[in-house]
């Protein structure tokens, strides 16, 4: 074991030669997080530019908005230069039943004496010590007091609602989120971070894989140059041209979506939230970006035909829906798409690839067993996660209250969302409530505060500007 | 089985530099309550001076 360790510090503390292959999102995300994190590696990047990207505009979570402040990525600048736009949350139409929606959003509301409300607060709930809001929530749901969780839990609702700016007010304005146009972020990236960073770009095609065992020694390109390296990066998308595992095919009923990039009529067609709009044949997203916003058509590979019929200039994308079964083969580390891949639901595709860079450095440290642990655990509660949407059973107790809660452990990184969020899910898909463990107390100045934030934020979210002219403002301000 | 506590929210955000969840950082609610008992005693004191200086 403590060979083990020592071997791996040797990483961090020696130069190395990481070769990623794969100029996608995860490829130049990888190697500009290593070349700012551990600026004593050499960083190669191969890519191919004859190879054209998949993307139509992409959701993100705030763990992927994370990692690029953690990147020193200038907000203003960068949505300025690639088109990118806030989440305020990811808006589930008709998935319940015809008509119904909800707002999923990410804040946990912040306590009263922090924002702009009523002076006098002494009547309302300030104490974040339990978590008796969402418990309040649940009592006055099940009381019928109210008939839903984002109008009360979340203070984006309204501003949805009325599609306006609610950067000033929102309390989850720290904990943002973006649509990104990830092929112009993977070029950005390269220009501002990466390459001045001393990343080296190779573009040619990968004609060959050198391997000595389970290690790779080094990779053949096209022009006949031979690339060596100590570590390897499998950053090649469904093509998983690097890493040397079977894959574990998951029972999953979408496989398959039609895209288009559709340019709007005017600028106030764009709005602050993800449309995920349940259909006969899966599931549509929206995408709002500044100029345009990205399609598709979620669908199992069988109805392709009778769905391609009934849309124009929709390009179809095929997938398995799959978990690699290892993450690391010798040197060879996978992450992004090529790690696993279910369901564009939830901005989770992004998620996987920042959460595989982040735990890939981790592994430096801690070895890879670290790595094929959470990679493997992650996925796993991505699927657990999408399985609300298509009417399979959902096990709270398994996911959060049977476990320790031990915040020391690998817990949190595994975890797409944390707890309060599948609550959400369970009251807005109505399934899984009964499992929810409340407790005593007294939920009186809870339920008074989650009622008053809701009447303010209703008040603040008509009185503010529309959406996209905040926006516009923000980002030349 | 176990009951939810705010710690696995806070860790989750911390485990990821996620700005916006520092107010359920366990370093920072005991801050945050003294700030509020301050706030609201302020702001009491300064309605019973108002109340104080009618009355006279």
């Amino acid at each position: 074991m403590k060979t083990v360790e020592k071997s791996m510090i040797n990483v961090i503390e020696s130069p190395r030669n990481i070769v990623i292959v794969g100029g996608g999102t995860a490829g130049w995300l990888c190697a500009s997080y290593l070349s700012k994190k551990l600026p004593q590696h050499n960083v190669k990047v191969i890519y191919s530019s004859l190879i054209s990207p998949i993307g139509v505009g992409e959701s993100t979570t705030p763990q992927v908005i994370a990692l690029l402040d953690e990147l020193g990525v200038d907000e203003r600048h960068w949505m300025r230069e690639t088109g990118a736009s806030f989440k305020y949350c990811n808006k589930l139409i008709d998935w319940l039943r015809p008509g119904h929606t909800e707002h999923v959003g990410f804040d946990y509301p912040y306590p009263f004496a922090s924002l702009p409300y009523p002076k006098d607060h002494s009547q309302f709930f300030n104490d974040n010590d339990s978590p008796i809001l969402t418990d309040a929530i649940i009592k006055m749901y099940q009381e019928g007091t109210i008939d839903r969780f984002d109008q009360y839990f979340n203070t984006v609702h309204h501003y949805c609602e009325n599609e306006t700016w609610g950067n000033d007010k929102l309390t989850n304005f720290y904990v943002k989120s973006h649509h990104i146009d990830a092929d112009l972020t993977s070029e950005y990236l390269k220009k501002y971070v990466a390459l001045p960073n001393g990343v080296e770009a190779i573009d040619n095609e990968v004609v060959n894989i050198n391997r000595a065992g389970d290690d790779i020694v080094s990779i053949s390109l096209k022009d006949g140059q031979i690339i060596e390296g100590d570590i390897f990066v499998d950053a090649t998308g469904f093509r998983r041209l690097l890493i040397q595992s079977d894959i574990e095919k998951l029972d999953h009923p979408m496989n398959a979506a039609y895209v288009k990039r559709i340019r709007y009529s005017h600028e106030s067609e764009l709005k602050p939230y993800t449309e995920s709009i349940r259909n006969k044949y899966g599931w549509q997203f929206k995408v709002y970006l500044q100029g345009r916003y990205g399609s598709g058509f979620v669908h199992n590979q069988r109805d392709s035909d009778t769905l391609g019929a009934e849309l124009d200039g929709y390009r179809l994308i095929r997938w398995t829906p799959f978990k690699s079964k290892r993450f690391n083969v010798g040197n060879c580390y996978t992450i992004g798409l090529s790690a696993g891949f279910i369901d564009p639901l939830e901005g989770n595709s992004l998620y996987i690839t920042a959460a595989s860079i982040k735990h890939l450095v981790t592994a430096f440290t801690k070895g890879n067993g670290y790595f094929e642990d959470t990679m493997s655990a992650l996925i796993d509660n991505i699927y657990d996660h999408l399985k609300i949407f298509y009417d399979k059973p959902i096990d709270l107790k398994k996911e959060y209250f049977d476990k320790e809660n031990d915040t020391k452990s690998l817990f949190s990184m595994k975890k797409l969302f944390p707890e309060y969020m599948w609550l959400q899910k369970a009251i807005c898909f109505e399934k899984g409530l009964d499992d929810w463990p409340l407790r005593d107390g007294d939920y009186r100045k809870a339920e008074n505060t989650l009622l008053i934030r809701e009447a303010l934020h209703k008040k603040y979210a008509k009185e503010a500007k529309p959406y996209y002219i905040g926006l516009q403002e923000y980002l030349h301000s | 089985m176990k009951a939810h506590s705010i710690d696995q929210t806070a860790a989750w955000a911390k485990s990821w530099n996620m700005a916006g969840y520092e107010h359920l950082y366990p370093e920072n609610r005991d801050k945050i309550r003294q700030n509020a008992i301050k706030y609201g005693n302020e702001n009491r004191r300064k309605e019973y001076d108002q109340r104080d200086r009618k009355s006279t």
